[in-house]
């Protein structure tokens, strides 16, 4: 607390450098702490005891040091009154430094950032100072004014008494009567106040505006006011400034020179060496837009990154389900053809019953009858009722119920039997080479029955006397050749045959006919 | 003769006509059944009773009807009685004439199959004769694919053999060249009954009528 008085009030330049250590030490542990916006706080206190003692810039470059702790802070927390005062204390270093356009750029950021009508009275009054310092007496009048008077209704206070006086001065510049007054007036309060540099710059202020109206005493008695105050806050920048007051009441051309000249000195020195923590401050600042552009330009192309492989997983899922549809389309498919093809024989197998139980028999059961009773009459009448009876049976067999629980080969070899009759020779060549077991038995079923309608229309049309059929197996792919010495058959008169052709695509096989009359019978059938 | 026989079928005018056959070999204890359930029962009860069946004679189709059957065909029947009861005479007896299928009831066991037909029931009788003196019956149309010895299927071999006679080897000249291309059999008698069989199974007169059949069917 002693040290933060040290600073505020600037009372003894012994204990300036001690409580500047003392809050360096303080920043450091904040530091170590994570602690931030403490630490910015004590900064900004060195800061301010800085540039009141007269080191601008190092005054700059710790403001700057303590701004930018503030702004690596995340929180949204309410650093907006620290960030103000600190970009106001940057106004006002810049000002001193003559550099116009940062110290507005300054100026205007605390403005914004500032709420309370205290504060901004603050900082609209180091703006007007810009103007004026700038010789622009007409626009920091300006500034100010518009809020006369509502600082008038404030406790006398630092700031206050600021206002005034430098409304006053404006005044004087442009020649304003009641300018005096308001000069006057903050004397008054500075003195009640006792503030320091205040009071210099009333001083400062009063000998100025009597100077220029030619009351050389009056000026004279503030230019020794100055002084004294300049040499009570003993630093050499309000010393000087109190010289140079002095010694631009003395009517002598080579002071008035060598004031502009140190000045114009003093201001170039300033300006080299002030550049020094400006551009820091710049290249920082730059340095973290860039880093911050980085960042984005990584967040983006991570954000491309993942784009990219949703895209590829959105792709990648798309195909899957296009596949699982085909495939479960045509497996849909492939099982309603079975189905189906199921369907077709269970039906074939129940009207082959049918025709057996109720049919043949029936007919059997009147040749019994005849044969019973032993007339010799009926003989005529018998022939006919039995191939009445075997015509039935041939079609309750051709699509009756087939075993197939034993092996494949020797039922067609069963079923090649059943036609070598009236001294028709049969010929199989490879079927047992085929390897049955791994034939569905749908596929088995049609290959019956195919094999069975072929043969029962050899023995019924073809007067044949020799028949060849031959298996070849090529991978999953089996190949029947079924061929006859018959009279063959003109092709578009293939009617019995429809059904085995319609068997065969049935199973997305592939069957050919090859026959003309009188040339035998040739099919082709690939399953 | 058999003492006591059972027949099996749905049609009652057959058993009719199975009956007349039955009284003409003086076989009086004749018990019919239409259904095949019941035949088994009757069957399993007469062994209980110690009055076994000498003989069944069973159709193979049955007709389904309201009644729930566990067996509901003559095959079916024929297997199980055939597992329970090994010496039990059993004649097939049907329109159903498919050799594949009669190969699996000659399989099990069965005694005689007699085909439904013109001459069924004079066939039936010789069956009941057969069997009775021990023997086992096949209706002429269907016996030859028992009895005939000979296969449909020509090989590898035949085929080859075929080629060379057809290129106008001799036997003598077959038999080196598979002698010396190691196919077997090579001698000159194994070749000579191959021949033969081969004019057996293509119904040839000689060798020139063999090789013109083979070339007619394609084989070489």
């Amino acid at each position: 607390m002693f040290y933060y008085k040290t600073i505020a009030e600037l009372k003894d330049v012994k204990y300036i450098a001690k409580s500047f250590e003392f809050f360096n030490k303080k920043a450091n542990q904040a530091l170590v702490l994570k602690d931030s916006v403490k630490s910015a706080y004590y900064l900004e206190l060195i800061a301010v005891g800085q540039f009141k003692i007269g080191f601008p810039y190092d005054s700059e470059a710790t403001s700057i040091k303590a701004l930018k702790l503030l702004n690596g802070v995340n929180k949204k927390t309410d650093l907006n009154a620290a960030k103000q005062r600190l970009a106001n204390q940057l106004g006002m270093i810049y000002r001193r430094l003559e550099n116009f356009d940062n110290a507005h750029r300054y100026y205007n950021e605390a403005l914004s950032l500032n709420n309370g009508l205290k504060g901004k009275i603050a900082i609209l009054t180091n703006i007007a100072n810009l103007y004026a310092d700038q010789e622009k007496y007409k626009e920091a009048s300006l500034v100010l004014s518009k809020y006369y008077n509502e600082v008038l209704a404030f406790k006398d206070s630092e700031i206050k008494a600021t206002f005034i006086d430098n409304l006053g001065y404006f005044g004087s510049k442009l020649k304003d009567k009641k300018a005096i007054l308001n000069m006057n007036k903050a004397l008054e309060i500075r003195s009640k106040l006792k503030d320091l540099s205040g009071l210099f710059s009333s001083y400062r202020h009063l000998s100025l505006y009597y100077l220029e109206q030619g009351n050389l005493t009056k000026a004279t008695f503030y230019s020794q006011r100055a002084q004294d105050i300049s040499n009570i806050i003993n630093t050499p920048a309000y010393q000087l400034e109190a010289l140079a007051v002095k010694l631009n009441l003395e009517n002598n051309q080579d002071f008035k020179k060598y004031i502009a000249l140190s000045k114009a000195e003093v201001s170039k020195k300033q300006l080299r060496e002030n550049k020094f923590e400006a551009i820091k401050y710049d290249i920082a600042n730059k340095q973290k837009l860039l880093e911050e552009n980085i960042h984005q330009l990584e967040l983006s192309v991570l954000e491309n990154e993942k784009q990219r492989t949703y895209k590829w997983l959105y792709f990648i899922i798309g195909l899957f389900v296009i596949f699982i549809s085909i495939f479960t389309f045509f497996f849909l498919q492939s099982r309603h053809r079975k189905e189906k093809l199921k369907e077709v024989y269970i039906t074939e197998k129940r009207i082959s019953k049918k025709v057996h139980d109720e049919v043949a028999n029936d007919v059997y059961q009147v040749m019994t009858k005849l044969q019973i009773n032993n007339t010799n009459k009926n003989e005529k009448l018998l022939d006919d009722l039995e191939d009445i009876y075997n015509k039935t049976r041939d079609i309750s067999k051709a699509s009756s119920a087939i075993d197939l629980s034993s092996n494949f080969d020797i039922i067609l070899n069963d079923l090649f039997f059943n036609y070598k009759v009236n001294g028709i020779t049969i010929i199989t060549q490879g079927v047992k080479d085929v390897d049955w077991n791994q034939v569905s038995v749908i596929k088995r079923t049609t290959i019956y029955r195919v094999l069975q309608e072929l043969m029962t229309n050899m023995s019924k049309h073809s007067q044949a006397s020799l028949v060849s059929i031959v298996f070849n197996q090529d991978k999953r792919k089996i190949e029947i050749k079924y061929k006859d010495n018959g009279v063959g058959a003109q092709l578009n008169k293939l009617s019995g045959l429809e059904n085995v052709d319609s068997r065969i695509r049935a199973i997305k096989g592939n069957i050919t006919f090859e026959t003309s009359l009188g040339e035998g019978f040739k099919v082709n059938i690939l399953i | 003769m058999f003492k006591k026989v059972l027949i099996a079928d749905d049609l009652g005018s057959i058993n009719q006509g199975v009956s007349s056959i039955l009284k003409d070999l003086k076989i009086k204890n004749i018990y019919k059944v239409q259904y095949c359930d019941d035949a088994y029962l009757k069957i399993k009860k007469a062994v209980f009773d110690k009055e076994p069946f000498d003989l069944v004679i069973t159709d193979l189709s049955f007709q389904a009807d309201y009644r729930e059957q566990t067996l509901n065909s003559g095959n079916a029947l024929i297997k199980v009685l055939k597992d329970e009861y090994p010496d039990l005479n059993i004649i097939a007896y049907s329109v159903d004439d498919r050799i594949e299928m009669i190969r699996g009831l000659n399989d099990v066991g069965l005694s005689a199959f007699v085909c439904k037909g013109r001459n069924g029931l004079i066939e039936l009788s010789k069956a009941i004769k057969n069997v009775y003196e021990g023997k086992r019956y096949f209706s002429p149309k269907v016996a030859s694919a028992f009895n005939d010895k000979s296969n449909l299927e020509i090989d590898a071999y035949d085929i080859k053999l075929l080629q060379n006679v057809s290129k106008g080897l001799s036997q003598d000249e077959i038999s080196a060249i598979f002698k010396s291309s190691g196919v077997s059999p090579s001698s000159l008698s194994s070749i000579e009954k191959r021949l033969n069989k081969l004019k057996i199974q293509l119904n040839s007169k000689n060798t020139i009528h063999l090789i013109a059949t083979s070339k007619d069917l394609g084989l070489i």
